[in-house]
């Protein structure tokens, strides 16, 4: 599964949704969903705004993790 | 000028009229049989028609509540909702059940068949209609969490 690092490259970089959201033109509800891992997909061109304002690779925000069955 | 709306509108007032047409129709019934058994000239049908008539008006019932609810959706732009696919299989279930009703009618007169046929018939467009709700809601879903 793929697992969505943003909160911590937004902690890294000490930014807040709101101001990441400004800066990336999205909806802060957007982000949250972004945040909360509960997006289906997410677009290059999201994604290479977030890169942008992050200073930071695709692979820094998503991480693929291999499942376990428990 | 006509538009959406009032084609909801429309389709809504005309639930309503087919829920006091089945009361009417509910209440009248045995009147209705009999003026009906008189005029074809048929003896022993009376019961049998009765009961079946009397059966198909639950499901018609609840085919309508559903069809209102899902059209309340519709005009509140909440189309394409898990909700309105199950209240379309409700309604094709209850389409299923009035076509197993008339079968034992059918095979009292032949011609009911012809009612089983299009219960069945309108049951299965609705089951397709279902499918394809179904479909759309996954796609909407995916659309709305793709940031």
């Amino acid at each position: 599964m793929i697992i969505v690092n943003l909160d911590v490259m937004m902690a890294k970089r000490k930014i807040s949704s709101n101001e990441l959201a400004e800066i990336i033109d999205i909806t802060p509800a957007n982000l949250s969903i972004l945040k909360t891992g509960k997006a289906k997909a997410i677009r290059f061109s999201t994604l290479e705004k977030l890169c942008g304002a992050l200073r930071c690779q695709p692979g820094d925000i998503l991480e693929y993790v291999e499942e376990t069955e428990d | 000028m006509w538009n959406k709306d009032k084609s909801i509108v429309l389709s809504q007032v005309l639930i309503k009229i087919c829920y006091v047409g089945i009361v009417v129709c509910a209440a009248a019934a045995p009147k209705l049989v009999e003026l009906y058994e008189k005029r074809a000239g048929t003896e022993g049908l009376y019961t049998p028609l009765l009961a079946t008539l009397m059966c198909c008006v639950p499901p018609a019932i609840i085919a309508l509540v559903c069809l209102d609810v899902l059209l309340w959706n519709i005009r509140k732009n909440r189309a394409f909702i898990e909700q309105n696919v199950k209240l379309l299989r409700s309604i094709s279930y209850c389409c299923f059940c009035v076509a197993v009703i008339f079968i034992y009618f059918s095979i009292l007169r032949p011609f009911a068949f012809v009612i089983v046929f299009a219960a069945g018939f309108f049951g299965i467009i609705l089951r397709v209609v279902k499918n394809c709700f179904q479909q759309a809601v996954a796609i909407r879903e995916e659309n709305d969490f793709t940031i």
